[in-house]
């Protein structure tokens, strides 16, 4: 039972994508005078997803995951989310802050002593903000630090 | 004559040469760090190339790549670690005999004979390929759009044994290549009234997401592997080189030459030529005993070989904008958005970046004996430290790639998506390259597809009509029903047995 799960997890998302490929491809107008249109090709791409996708169900599943720990699985979601901080945080907080305090914190998590990554976090956020901002021009916010120097 | 004099004019500007020698240490950083790619060099890299010239930008991946596939053996010989998957074949044999006192000479032999290879598959590639590029003016949309199939095909069927998820995981990267304006009709498709969209997926940040994403994760998931105490290595690595170089020349001429044409098959990378050229080295040593105990024979053959195929994979992506494994699709990528159309036409619009692309193969592979010295000498410190803590660096500065590409944050939403879609994928057994090559050829697909198509009015038996496209076309018909053949084959050797 476990099994035919995992088998259909891991296919039932490529069965989904498949079939709103060909739904949503259904709206395309057709090139006037062609028999051929934008629909063409997704509609290909996605009637050979939901191939594959039964193909996929119809396969054994691959090998477990190896085990997590607690603190592992933490820190693997702190990390997969912190794109997402940078984000929220972009204009509020700026560069500067954003790579300070976010990269002490995700340091702090990956096992850093909180003093080290303090300063490698600071010395993340002085190099990059000289790297991108300064030398290669990259319009990155400044946030309260107004006074930093582009 | 001319283009080539413009070409060394361009590679001696200092500029040129600062970028190649920048990113050849970035390119030894992220090789011998366990578990980080010559791909995700290439990736990380990529939203600097966006501020260099064509040139600039194609020799900064060009140093990377061969200084990381390199790199890749220090952890390899010193920890039992491969620093990247193309020094996985020979990583045993490697520690093997570090562990009995010759790291030093290991060493060597891996920085000598990767430079050699790197050059011989780069003198392959400067024969091969205007030959190629030749032949392929006279192909019309039909022979491309079979060989671009033809090409996939293959990749869907070296990246793994899976081909049902193999083949998803292209399909979905050709599916999110049809984002966007639709080539024929200019109709937007699958954006969702997003105006980000209707260029495409930004192709950089994608590809950042989809390579160095999962692999931050899944190093922030695994146990503490931290503590690991690298073998001491000799002083005098070059000792005896020359003698090496002499008595292997043969190995490594073969070892090369396999190596540049298995990177040449897409989807067929640095890993698979190791371990193809150490299974042959291994079936065709004079002394098997030898191979296996204290020879330094199946190390040779293996490091020539990767870095060979850093090489090959550049041919069918310059004759043909087919690449030949993920750095050169990414690379394919950059060039168009440098507005230099890869493909046949290059050799006579562009030959002058081309000669340039050439001779900074030379220069870096040269380059690689001075640098890697120096990172084998910087290795053992640098080896101890504890991987965990390079993620957080590397992942701001992921985030900060995706968002220069463009000075959007879309950029980092983008990356954010295929970051979590690409763990998936490799968490569920579906490999990411495919799907990479599939954004990058997606649109270059369709694109003949609907030009036959529209040649043809519809007729279908037309795109067998010339011999070179029916012959592409069986191959690939043969590439599909390879797997079926061999079960047939498996099955009447059980009965007969």
């Amino acid at each position: 039972m476990a099994e035919a799960m995992r088998r259909i997890a891991a296919a039932l998302p490529v069965a989904v994508v498949g079939l709103a490929a060909i739904l949503l491809a259904r709206d395309f107008p057709p090139i006037p005078g062609q028999a051929y249109g934008p629909a063409l090709f997704p509609t290909l791409l996605g009637a050979a997803l939901v191939a594959c996708a039964i193909g996929v169900a119809l396969q054994a599943p691959g090998p477990r995951a190896e085990p997590v720990t607690a603190r592992g699985r933490i820190a693997g979601i702190a990390y997969a989310l912190a794109p997402l901080v940078v984000v929220l945080a972009w204009d509020v907080a700026g560069w500067p802050l954003i790579a300070f305090g976010l990269g002490a914190a995700l340091l702090v998590l990956g096992g850093a002593r909180p003093l080290v990554a303090l300063l490698a976090g600071l010395g993340f956020a002085a190099v990059t903000w000289v790297l991108f901002a300064m030398l290669l021009r990259v319009p990155l916010p400044r946030g309260p630090l107004g006074f930093l120097p582009y | 004559m001319e283009a080539l004099a413009r070409a060394v004019g361009m590679i001696a500007d200092p500029e040129v040469l600062l970028t190649i020698l920048l990113s050849s240490v970035f390119g030894l950083v992220v090789g011998f760090i366990p578990g980080l790619t010559a791909t995700m060099a290439t990736a990380l890299l990529v939203p600097f190339a966006m501020f260099l010239d064509p040139v600039s930008a194609i020799a900064a991946i060009v140093s990377a790549t061969a200084m990381a596939i390199f790199a890749g053996d220090i952890p390899g010989t010193l920890l039992r670690l491969p620093g990247t998957p193309a020094s996985a074949a020979y990583v045993d044999h490697s520690y093997r005999l570090a562990m009995a006192g010759r790291a030093g000479e290991v060493l060597g032999v891996n920085l000598v004979f990767s430079a050699l290879g790197g050059i011989l598959g780069t003198i392959v590639l400067v024969a091969a390929a205007p030959t190629l590029a030749d032949y392929a003016l006279n192909l019309s949309s039909f022979e491309f759009f079979w060989l671009a199939v033809l090409g996939l095909s293959c990749a869907v069927f070296v990246v793994g044994d899976n081909v049902a998820k193999g083949a998803a995981a292209l399909l979905f990267g050709l599916l999110l290549a049809t984002v966007g304006r639709d080539y024929t009709s200019g109709f937007p498709r699958f954006t969702f009234g997003e105006p980000d969209l209707l260029d495409g997926i930004p192709f950089v940040a994608a590809l950042i997401g989809f390579f160095a994403l999962p692999e931050i994760i899944r190093t922030m998931r695994a146990p503490d592997a931290d503590g690991a105490k690298p073998v001491a290595q000799a002083a005098r690595i070059f000792a005896g080189m020359g003698g090496a170089v002499l008595r292997w020349r043969w190995n490594f001429l073969r070892s090369g030459l396999l190596g540049t044409a298995v990177g040449a098959l897409p989807g067929a990378g640095a890993d698979t030529a190791a371990w193809t050229s150490y299974a042959v080295s291994r079936r065709m040593s004079k002394d098997p005993q030898a191979w296996s105990r204290d020879s330094v024979e199946g190390i040779v053959d293996a490091t020539s070989a990767n870095n060979a195929a850093l090489s090959g994979a550049w041919i069918p992506a310059l004759v043909f904008a087919i690449p030949g494994d993920t750095i050169t699709a990414i690379a394919i990528a950059v060039l168009y958005l440098k507005n230099v159309t890869p493909g046949p036409s290059i050799f006579l619009e562009n030959a002058h970046v081309l000669y340039a692309v050439f001779l900074a193969f030379f220069v870096a592979n040269l380059l690689m004996i001075p640098l890697g010295w120096l990172a084998i000498r910087a290795a053992v410190p640098i080896l101890r430290l504890p991987r965990k803590l390079l993620m957080a660096p590397l992942l701001l500065f992921a985030c900060l790639g995706a968002y220069a590409v463009d000075n959007s944050l879309f950029g980092v939403g983008v990356m954010l998506a295929c970051g979590l879609v690409g763990y998936w994928m490799e968490e569920n057994g579906y490999p990411v390259g495919p799907a990479v090559l599939g954004m990058v050829m997606g649109r270059l697909v369709e694109e003949h597809l609907m030009t036959s198509l529209i040649k043809v009015q519809g007729d279908l038996t037309r795109f067998f009509e010339r011999p070179v496209a029916t012959a592409l076309a069986v191959f690939t018909l043969l590439v599909w029903l390879w797997p079926l053949l061999r079960w047939l084959r498996r099955a009447a050797q059980r009965r007969t047995a």
